[in-house]
């Protein structure tokens, strides 16, 4: 008796849920993308952006003056041409051919308009630093603007083709304020449809597009922060494409011919930076030793399944100036070699080096889930310095507190990326300019400073490139970052999605892209 | 009555001081300096302290707590350091979310785990009581974000019933809400349970079968309405169980609810997004239990209060 009412029971649940749930329950229209991001937009005004994530929805619905291909090289956009008048001066010509997305013409009005809102000193946008050397900008006629420098600027296109840079709306910015960032008005490739915040931003095709319309109807951005559910929703058949799988899910995608992953280098070294304040890493024998004790292949191969190269320099590449140069490899025995010229042995036998009766004990400081595997990365690191002697132990810190740690230089090494700009100066400047706040390892050479500073306003670019190249081989020989390798993009998109293409600095090509299911 | 309700009302407002202040010194006591935060990596020092400033981060933490509690009293939360929209205005988007998650949970709970408990009780078989006990263990162990994940990955990838996260209609309701309840429903069916067999063994329940009654109003008019006191307090108590939860429910289900707007508030320590989710949450769990006590005296007559 009892059982067939279980039976039942468990019949009608079936029936309820099955119903209830239906097939497919979420399949895309045609002609619709739905990518999946990995965190919530915050930011639909470019000039005020909060993450790497807004550039992603701004990239289509914003364009710059300047366009820099996944190459590095750097083409007209929404300026056809331009010429360096002198010094202090370079003159753009627009294209004339251009209107925001409200029907507003694209001119040099726009153009003074934009820039100056990023540069008013009163309220500074949050993108202002990139544009710090512009001091005006001048409407020459209907379509030609001259932009004004403070100083030689020679990397001013590399900041022009900034995404942050976008052009709005003047229109739209003159009716909205800054409420902008929930009526975005740009020339981009997508309009403004909807954005429900913590929900999806919804997009739709501009007809007018100077390249263009794109082939896409709509583009729907989601954001799944789960890792696992994230890919989920991919396999399920409720995204088109997501952005970071986790490592540990790339060999099932590329596997199976219903996905394709694609990776592209990005714009990110992530390293081990020593403090060269603190003892034993103000000894630049000791640095340069552990150098030859990290097994860079072992980190990239094993832990980060091939997804990453390893960094050749400290720049990634894509940088302008950037050198590849790293004169140091795997070679345990060469670094207990080294470390025994700087005074370490191990005299009492305990496998840990010493000198003058002190181990050599370190904290190695790491966030966790902010970079891919950091924190496997840290003990697969502990593990390697210690077959050369080296005690570490691994400490792991949520971001907040992680940054008041660096800022305090409390630390002896850690691990971080740095996400560069595209001209060598700015990533250079930040991280090894004597006093920057993020020279968080205290480093201070005055050959570094002097190289730097010739090269910030250094207009013959061959010169240029010799300044930041020279900088770049003292601060490898210094050894003041361990790279280990350049972050990837990774989308993992599903088969029927085609054309979809990656550049490496946070942004998505999706003029041609089509879904055919 | 009226008297006992209004008294627990009032207390009401020195219970949400208290926690505001406990949060306001928790959050400054915890390293992390939500200028740097919000402004990102590549900002200026003269950015960074107008930033400060901006947020009256450079104020004394009193005078910071008191102007908080001062804008409270007129009603105003503040705005979002992070995406400067009012407080009000986010709460207005993510409470619905997580209210509908939390009574669809505690439905799903309250109809399984009280039928479970029950059952158990009544039927007392050995293999189903000692079924039924394992399978509550297991409910009460499984963490909410692994149950998520194992019920995405059944219905959603395998079986294409639902879909994986995401908020919309009642499509999108029941993946979260069953992951949710699934601790609230072993906590439930064995309080249940205890709660029954204890009263199945007053010697009312008898007297009651000797009269001649039939089985099952003696097993629900009887027994169930004895043993509900325990259910229902615990049910309030789970109140505080499910909106925890929610939390991670509502990350692992990209769920647009006050839980994932709290997680990020305490990242980017959001300090009127921290205050005012914990003030609400706070809120719904004292007046929840207000209700379950006022409950109470209606399903068992004996019980008044002073």
């Amino acid at each position: 008796m009892q059982r067939r009412f279980l039976l039942w029971c468990l019949l009608i649940l079936y029936g309820v849920f099955g119903s209830l749930g239906g097939l497919a329950a979420t399949a895309g229209e045609e002609g619709t993308l739905r990518i999946a991001l990995s965190a919530p937009v915050t930011s639909l005004d470019p000039h005020n952006y909060r993450s790497g994530i807004d550039w992603i929805v701004d990239s289509q619905l914003y364009d710059t003056l300047v366009y820099r291909d996944p190459n590095g090289a750097l083409k007209p956009a929404l300026a056809k041409s331009w010429e360096t008048i002198d010094d202090l001066t370079w003159r753009f010509h627009l294209r004339e051919d251009v209107v925001f997305h409200d029907s507003t013409p694209f001119n040099a009005d726009a153009v003074k308009i934009n820039l100056e809102r990023l540069i008013n000193p009163e309220k500074p946008a949050r993108a202002s630093f990139y544009l710090t050397a512009v001091s005006s900008v001048e409407v020459v006629d209907e379509y030609t603007v001259d932009i004004r420098t403070k100083a030689p600027t020679p990397p001013l296109l590399n900041f022009l083709a900034q995404g942050s840079i976008g052009m709005i709306s003047p229109t739209a910015l003159a009716q909205y304020g800054d409420e902008i960032t929930y009526h975005p008005v740009g020339t981009g490739p997508f309009k403004f449809v909807e954005w429900v915040p913590g929900q999806r931003v919804v997009l739709e095709r501009n007809e007018s597009y100077f390249r263009g319309a794109p082939k896409l109807a709509r583009v729907v951005f989601l954001p799944i922060p789960e890792d696992a559910s994230r890919v989920m929703a991919l396999m399920a058949g409720d995204v088109d494409v997501i952005q970071f799988p986790p490592i540990e899910y790339i060999p099932i995608l590329k596997n199976s011919p219903e996905y394709s992953v694609l990776n592209v280098p990005g714009h990110r070294v992530v390293g081990i930076w020593f403090n060269v304040e603190k003892y034993p890493f103000t000894d630049r024998q000791v640095r340069r030793a552990l150098e030859y004790a990290i097994d860079r292949d072992a980190i990239v191969t094993q832990i980060l399944g091939g997804v990453a190269t390893k960094a050749m320099g400290v720049l990634p590449p894509g940088v302008w100036g950037r050198l590849e140069y790293w004169p140091y490899y795997y070679d345990p025995d060469k670094a207990k070699e080294l470390l025994a010229n700087a005074g370490w042995q191990d005299t009492d036998g305990d496998g840990v080096l010493d000198k003058e009766g002190e181990p050599f004990k370190v904290t190695l400081s790491t966030c966790m889930g902010k970079y891919y595997k950091d924190v496997e990365i840290a003990t697969a690191v502990q593990a390697q310095l210690r077959k050369v002697g080296v005690d570490v132990k691994v400490q792991v810190w949520e971001w907040g507190a992680y940054l008041d740690h660096l800022q305090a230089h409390e630390q002896d090494f850690h691990i971080q990326g740095w996400g560069a700009s595209a001209d060598a100066d700015e990533p250079l400047r930040s991280n090894f300019y004597s006093g920057k706040p993020w020279n968080v390892m205290g480093y201070s050479n005055s050959q570094v400073d002097e190289l730097l500073d010739k090269g910030l306003h250094e207009m013959d670019l061959s010169k240029r490139r010799q300044y930041y190249e020279e900088a770049q081989r003292l601060i490898i020989d210094d050894a003041v970052w361990i790279t280990l390798y350049n972050e990837p993009k990774i989308y993992a998109v599903r088969g029927y999605v085609k054309n979809f293409h990656i550049h490496p600095e946070d942004q998505l090509i999706l003029l041609g892209t089509e879904v055919k299911r | 009555m009226i008297r006992f309700v209004l008294s627990r009302l009032i207390q009401l407002p020195a219970v949400i001081c208290v926690i505001t202040f406990i949060v306001f010194l928790l959050i400054h006591a915890t390293p992390g300096d939500p200028a740097r935060l919000l402004a990102g990596q590549e900002v200026t020092q003269e950015l960074l302290a107008s930033l400060r400033t901006e947020l009256g981060l450079d104020k004394p933490l009193l005078l910071q707590y008191t102007t908080f509690l001062g804008k409270l009293l007129h009603g105003d939360l503040g705005k979002s350091w992070r995406t400067k929209r009012p407080v009000i205005t986010e709460i207005a988007s993510a409470l619905p979310a997580t209210v509908q998650l939390a009574i669809s949970a505690m439905c799903i709970s309250l109809v399984l785990g009280v039928s479970t408990g029950v059952i158990c009780a009544v039927k007392q078989h050995l293999w189903l009581d000692n079924f039924v006990r394992i399978m509550l263990l297991i409910g009460v162990s499984m963490p909410v974000f692994w149950v998520g994940l194992l019920l995405i990955y059944l219905f959603s990838v395998c079986l294409k019933w639902f879909p994986s996260s995401g908020y919309g209609g009642i499509k999108h309701l029941i993946l979260p809400s069953l992951a949710l309840s699934t601790y609230s429903t072993a906590l439930i069916a064995r309080t249940t349970r205890s709660a029954m067999l204890d009263a199945l063994s007053e010697d009312y329940i008898n007297t009651a079968r000797a009269k001649g009654l039939h089985e099952v109003i003696v097993d629900y008019k009887h027994a169930l309405r004895n043993a509900l006191i325990p259910i229902v307090t615990v049910t309030g108590i789970n109140t505080g169980i499910l909106l925890g939860g929610a939390i991670l429910c509502e990350t692992v289900f990209a769920w647009p609810g006050m839980g994932r707007l709290l997680v990020q508030g305490i990242f980017m320590r959001d300090v009127p997004i921290i205050q005012a989710c914990v003030l609400i949450s706070s809120s719904i769990f004292v007046l929840v239990n207000l209700s379950v006590d006022v409950l109470i005296t209606y399903i068992d007559p004996r019980i008044r209060y002073a």
